[in-house]
């Protein structure tokens, strides 16, 4: 993909960006469940 | 209770508070309709050079930063620990929701057109706007503040199944509420980053988003002891064992805390002069009024709630936490239009009319009554009997 | 005032991110379309006539203005865009009489109305025109708060569907191969259409044949990143309403350090409040471990002392029995040998 503006090079990576925090947030979530399940007595 | 309640009310319809109220609810009502069918110059002093007013700098700044009680409570509470606070949570988070929902019900008058405030969100994402941030933060926000306000509606309700099942997500749900607002407390700082050029040196600066978020810190938590002031008197019936005695305790601590950000406030204001080298702005008419800022609303509540916390003075400490209230009030102010603009001539500055009082005051009274509808019926004050202990 | 970058200052730790400047930006440029066009203006040769107003009023077909376009008396007073007028020009106290500038929006090369538009209103084209599309458009007016010339104005006297009104470039007319239409009616040449480099090239060249005529400075070269509208003066710019004092830096470069910080707050925040959470509660359940351990101690304490008590009583009441059996024993054998009835009674109640 090729810009001419710093603005619309930005629009892109920020969506991009905006999209991957989305992810982060449900990952963040899940994983925080994995880690603090199993069987461990001492958490 | 709720009957109880209903009775009292019925009783003394016509006290100074409900005449008040219903003056200017007529009001907002009237001024309402001059919005939507004349347009906001027909309300509004707004004009080309000041695109953004009171509704912006009232309603929005201040609100959202006052509503920073919400999640400073929850977080001091379900992350941080301190589980002695948890009877404060609920009324912190009752009245966040309250500011959020008001804020975005205010900005149905301030935009061209209101329906499409969703459009950000689901038609077309500007995701280099800095507002663009605020309002996804704002709206799922909103929502998140909405979840965690359910379970005193369903205790009301009796659904005990949905609401434990909400309960359950609280810390997922603290958590959300905080990454959220450390978003769009900061954003609405960064709004004007934009604009070096319109605003004046001594409060533009690379850093606005850090100051904004952490002075919304002191906002929330000073609003969380206001507030609590306030609603003492009026509510006292509706309060519990545990909310009164827990309350002088929250005081302490939350006045020791916002003492404490102060100080960091101050300090990092400081730094940002120094960052953009704007001493010698201090002996300007401009400088005099942002050392009134700086001294006589961070530094002197900050000591004042140090003292008070020594002492244990709890007088005091509410006096702190108004000063407080008020000098984020006057912070928004001097961000969004005082130093705005300001090397416009004084002819072509902007001051609000009345009618843009009215629809601030308006917003304000509908919150207040919401308030006072929900916390004599739903268990806000006190814990419902079937969930004693359940926390 | 320094416009440097905010460092993101993502402190609850003490730790700090520095951000650095336009990061993703760092290697790459972005210059402008080759396509971009532009105008000149040059006040040396602006008269002040308001033909340009008036055809921008007529290509436009913008409502009629309150005071005729060949009624000079209103260049006597200031005046900026508004919702019914593209553009407009200005007079100004010259060293050598009276200099005129025309006002429109400048077509910036990285508009700050387009960064600063939640919705994507705004479109830097790639023939230069920064356009306008109401079909989205919320009616925030963030737009009229960043843009640094103040030239978006609003509708304000429409209730249901106002919207934001700013000089086009003739897009349109530009589409059908025509010039804008202030810079065909100028009848001085005060405008210049033409390819952004070239239009540099000529300025420069201008300055350079009359270097007592024209101030050595294109504006809108370099001002905001860059304008397609670019003028030329013999006066100072900041003499004929054109700030000075703008910098070089793009509205996208002025807001990436904050937008910079967003991804990094949730990132890191579930991370640092997860930790705080996890170390407050495994806090507590050693503080809760230790107080039952306490409290098992301090009844397994309690219980040893009842047991020994008990056992203590026990044998108390024991020896006591045995002695009182023994004083019976001692009475009825005392009885026994006094043989005295009465007195056997009286001693019993004495017991
Ligand atoms: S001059 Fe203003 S309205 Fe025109 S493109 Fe630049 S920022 Fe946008
Ligand atoms: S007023 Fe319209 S064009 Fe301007 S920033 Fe808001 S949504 Fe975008």
């Amino acid at each position: 993909m090729e810009f001419y503006t710093l603005q619309d090079y930005y629009t892109f990576t920020k969506g991009v960006v905006y999209l991957i925090m989305g992810g982060i947030l449900v990952g963040a979530t899940l994983y925080w469940r994995f880690l603090m399940g199993g069987n461990n007595k001492d958490d | 209770m709720t009957v109880e309640t209903v009775t009292a009310e019925r009783k003394s319809l016509f006290t100074p508070f409900n005449i008040i109220a219903a003056v200017i609810l007529v009001a907002g009502l009237v001024v309402t309709v001059m919005r939507f069918t004349g347009g906001l110059g027909a309300v509004t002093n707004l004009d080309q050079n000041n695109p953004w007013g009171i509704w912006i700098s009232f309603d929005l700044l201040c609100g959202v930063a006052l509503a920073a009680g919400g999640y400073t409570t929850s977080a001091a509470c379900y992350i941080f620990g301190l589980k002695k606070y948890h009877s404060g949570v609920r009324p912190a988070i009752l009245t966040a929701f309250l500011g959020y929902a008001l804020v975005v019900f205010a900005l149905h008058y301030d935009v061209g057109r209101p329906w499409r405030l969703p459009y950000p969100i689901f038609v077309q994402q500007g995701t280099t706007s800095l507002l663009f941030e605020v309002g996804l933060c704002v709206f799922l926000y909103l929502t998140v503040l909405f979840v965690e306000f359910t379970p005193a509606m369903f205790e009301w309700l009796g659904m005990k199944k949905i609401r434990n099942i909400v309960v359950k997500g609280t810390l997922a749900l603290t958590i959300m509420g905080v990454i959220l607002s450390t978003l769009h407390q900061s954003s609405l700082g960064a709004l004007f980053s934009i604009a070096p050029s319109k605003l004046h040196p001594l409060w533009y600066s690379p850093y606005l988003p850090v100051f904004f978020f952490v002075s919304s810190i002191c906002a929330g938590m000073s609003m969380v002891i206001f507030e609590g002031t306030l609603s003492h008197k009026p509510m006292h019936r509706l309060m519990d064992k545990e909310y009164l005695d827990n309350h002088d305790g929250l005081i302490l601590g939350f006045g020791k805390a916002t003492s404490l950000v102060l100080f960091g406030y101050f300090a990092i204001k400081l730094i940002g002069l120094a960052y953009d080298n704007n001493w010698h702005y201090l002996t300007t008419g401009w400088g005099a009024w942002y050392m009134v800022e700086m001294l006589g609303f961070v530094a002197l509540p900050s000591f004042l709630y140090a003292v008070g916390v020594r002492d244990r003075n709890i007088p005091l400490i509410k006096w702190a936490a108004g000063l407080t209230v008020l000098g984020i009030v006057v912070n928004r102010f001097n961000v969004s239009l005082v130093a705005f603009n300001y090397f416009l001539p004084s002819s072509q500055r902007y001051f609000p009319s009345w009618s843009e009082i009215t629809i601030s005051l308006f917003v304000v009274a509908i919150g207040v009554l919401a308030f006072r509808f929900i916390t004599t019926r739903m268990p806000i004050f006190h814990e419902h009997p079937d969930y004693k202990d359940a926390h | 005032m320094l416009r440097r970058t905010f460092l993101g200052l993502l402190g609850a730790a003490g730790a700090s991110v520095a951000l650095p400047r336009s990061a993703a930006a760092g290697s790459k440029k972005f210059g402008p379309h080759p396509d971009t066009m532009g105008v000149l203006f040059d006040a040396t040769r602006c008269i002040g006539c308001r033909k340009c107003e008036a055809a921008c009023n007529e290509v436009n077909e913008l409502p009629a203005p309150d005071r005729k376009f060949d009624d000079l008396s209103v260049l006597d007073t200031e005046r900026r865009t508004d919702e019914k007028t593209y553009t407009v020009v200005n007079k100004y106290q010259g060293m050598n009489g009276p200099v005129y500038r025309k006002a429109q929006c400048n077509h910036c090369l990285e508009p700050a109305c387009a960064s600063a538009c939640f919705v994507r209103a705004f479109k830097k084209q790639p023939n230069g025109a920064v356009t306008y599309d109401a079909s989205v458009c919320v009616g925030c007016r963030y737009c009229m708060v960043a843009c640094p010339f103040s030239i978006p104005a609003y509708e304000y006297g429409e209730p249901l569907t106002p919207r934001v009104m700013k000089c086009t470039l003739c897009a349109p007319r530009l589409a059908e191969g025509k010039l804008p239409g202030c810079v065909e009616r100028c009848p001085k040449e005060a405008l210049t259409f033409g390819p952004r480099d070239a239009l540099i090239e000529i300025a420069r060249a201008r300055i350079a044949a009359f270097p007592g005529k024209y101030v050595d400075h294109i504006y809108g070269e370099r001002e905001m990143g860059g304008t397609s509208w670019m003028y030329i003066s013999g006066e100072p710019f900041s003499h004929i309403g054109l700030r000075e004092d703008l910098g070089t830096a793009s509205a996208p470069e002025l807001t990436a350090g904050a937008l910079a910080a967003v991804p990094m707050v949730v990132g890191l925040w579930p991370v640092l409040l997860g930790g705080i959470y996890a170390v407050s509660r495994r806090k507590d359940k050693v503080a809760n471990e230790e107080r039952v351990t306490a409290v098992k101690d301090a009844l397994a304490k309690a219980a040893a002392e009842a047991e020994k008590k008990l056992h203590e009583e026990l044998s108390k009441a024991e020896t006591a029995g045995r002695r009182r059996i023994e004083v019976e024993v001692k009475k009825a054998v005392e009885e026994a040998l006094s043989a005295k009835d009465e007195d056997a009674e009286k001693s019993e109640e004495e017991v």
